[in-house]
């Protein structure tokens, strides 16, 4: 009897648990709390008023103003012990800033392995008083829709920090690329 | 209700049967088009599959390339010519697939690796049997007809062509499949007077790849025990027929086409963390006349960025012997500046990092190596105050 109240029970409750997993919860940015933490307080970006953010990420902080498809703003801490999980291998303990942009180009190709892309440009930076590199890449979508992406990357005391913007390159790319560059301004780390 | 179950499962046995039969593989004399409407809705998936990958910019487009990729494939099927076409799926990875609208895509890092022309119609011959035999047609009916997954993508409303033309093409067909393209494969090489003893080495020369790679890829061709397979079926082949016999090999025509590739392919395998693959490439025999000239800068670097156990005492051990070679290349010299500036070793850093923008004065990261240099020169400076007797 208590089976039979049981097993159904769960069996209603378990997809609705599986569920809310994948319900995504966004707030949009009001005027005065335009500086936003990650969730383990180690950096801080200041975000434009009434762009969203996504709130139930680990370590990083997701931003749009129309929806992630029209553009989209990563600032993330990685991993420590693997930065670049799909290249399976031990990153040297300071490795050179080349390096680094390099490891990142090839991590992000492994993952997007049926996207074509393409690096653009690669340029030295200055971020958070550390050197690091702004990549631009193109990548062209299977209906041909050509988005780019332009990814600061910077070492900090063994940590990958990264700072990504990614719009189709048609209208939205231009236009919110000053906001971008704007945030990466803001970006500093927290002791 | 158990009855009713197992007759189900007959039933779906029986069509099984039945639909496996109804293919019959494309003659000679007769027309190539689908003859079913299962067929035809392959065909339009191939296409909408190939109207994909042109619009996402997977194609690469060198008509030289294309036209000798061509001739080769028309030698293998004489009389399909025009029916079967051959394209550069732009990929660094091993692969090459047949679709069921008799297109053959082949990846740029299998024509990258391979070693001449009789290796590639190996595998050129392999993928179009699968099409002439139409593989991905009885594959899919055999999908079909395997009840429960046929069930679960019914209700689920997914486009199951899709699916097989991504699992089956790409990733490699059934067994007993995979075996009929090796034999008829096989008699086709002998047919267009391609040297058969090469159709083991170009297995060889994939698996060698596929086993050093660090990523492992689903791909048929970056499978390493599928491979074991095709070398262990093609050495059968070679022990039934007599192997030793003359046919082309082609090692400097498939040279002169592919060349312009070849770096290429090795840029990719990095820019893709392939460093062990591009290693184990390099360190063939025959690695100088596959990769002149640039072949030892590639394996240096990659050594570099794989930065195992001895790798850096290798790479600049490689680097070296290539500045001997090839005084005025470059590269070397980049690349063995970053590996002495990660070691410290401020002077050796300094000069080969000077030398690389002398010699490339217009270099694409020439911002990121100034940099660089200009790190070299504070930290010789603080060290020279730090010898300094303090007042």
């Amino acid at each position: 009897m208590r089976n039979q109240i049981i097993r159904p029970l769960f069996l209603l409750i378990l997809p609705l648990l599986m569920l809310s997993g994948c319900v995504t919860t966004w707030t949009r940015v009001e005027q005065g709390q335009n500086q936003q933490l990650d969730t383990n307080r180690s950096f801080s970006v200041v975000i434009p008023t009434q762009w969203v953010r996504l709130t139930n990420t680990m370590n990083n902080i997701s931003v749009t103003r129309d929806g992630t498809m029209l553009q989209w703003i990563e600032v993330k801490r990685r991993n420590k012990e693997k930065p670049f999980a799909s290249l399976d291998k031990a990153l040297p303990s300071q490795p050179l800033v080349t390096e680094l942009a390099e490891y990142y180009l090839a991590d992000t190709k492994k993952q997007a392995a049926n996207i074509h892309i393409e690096q653009l440009d690669l340029q030295p930076v200055s971020i958070a008083e550390q050197t690091g590199f702004r990549m631009t890449l193109k990548l062209v979508n299977s209906r041909g829709l050509e988005v780019h992406m332009i990814t600061y990357g910077v070492w900090v005391e063994g940590w990958f920090y990264q700072l990504s913007y990614q719009a189709p390159k048609l209208y939205y790319f231009e236009r919110d690329l000053p906001a971008f560059e704007q945030i990466v301004g803001t970006f500093t780390l927290r002791p | 209700m158990r009855i009713k179950a197992l007759l189900l499962i007959l039933l779906s046995q029986l069509l099984l049967a039945c639909e496996s039969t109804q293919f019959r593989s494309f003659q000679q004399d007769q027309a190539v088009e689908p003859t079913s409407e299962g067929e035809q809705r392959l065909w339009l998936a191939s296409e909408k599959f190939e109207t994909a990958l042109r619009r996402g910019e997977m194609i690469y487009t060198d008509p030289e390339l294309d036209r000798y990729l061509q001739g080769i494939l028309d030698r293998l099927f004489p009389e399909f010519k025009g029916v079967m076409r051959v394209h550069v799926h732009r990929a660094p990875v091993l692969n090459a697939f047949a679709l069921a609208n008799g297109s053959i895509y082949v990846n740029l890092g299998l024509i990258g690796t391979l070693e001449n022309e009789a290796q590639l119609a190996t595998v050129l011959a392999h993928e179009g049997i699968h099409f002439l035999q139409k593989h991905s047609a009885k594959q899919r009916a055999h999908v079909y007809n395997s009840n429960t997954l046929a069930i679960a993508v019914g209700m689920l409303g997914i486009p199951l062509a899709g699916n097989i033309i991504a699992a089956n093409a790409i990733s490699g067909y059934s067994q007993e499949h995979e075996l009929e393209a090796d034999t008829l494969g096989y008699q086709r090489l002998i047919r267009a007077g391609y040297a058969r003893s090469e159709s083991t080495r170009a297995f060889e020369a994939l698996a060698r790849e596929a086993k050093a790679n660090e990523i492992k890829h689903p791909f048929f061709f970056a499978s390493h025990p599928k491979l074991q397979t095709r070398i262990q079926n093609y050495q059968q082949l070679n022990a039934a027929h007599n192997a030793q016999s003359n046919g082309t090999v082609g090692p400097e025509r498939y040279q002169q086409n592919i060349e312009p590739v070849r770096e290429e392919v090795l840029q990719g395998k990095l820019q893709l963390g392939q460093y062990s693959a591009v290693i184990v490439n390099l360190e063939q025999d025959n690695a100088a006349r596959l990769y002149p000239v640039y072949g030892g800068y590639y394996l240096g670097k990659a050594l570099s960025l794989r930065n195992g156990p001895d790798d850096q005492a290798r790479a600049i051990t490689h680097l070296k012997a290539t500045l001997k070679a090839f005084p005025n290349y470059s590269m070397p010299h980049r690349a063995l500046g970053l590996i002495y500036l990660k070691q410290n070793n401020l002077v050796l850093a300094k000069s080969h990092l000077s030398q690389y923008l002398n010699r490339s004065p217009q270099a694409d990261d020439r911002a990121f190596i100034e940099l660089y240099l200009q790190q070299i020169e504070q930290q010789i400076e603080q060290q020279i105050e730090q010898r300094q007797p303090k007042e």
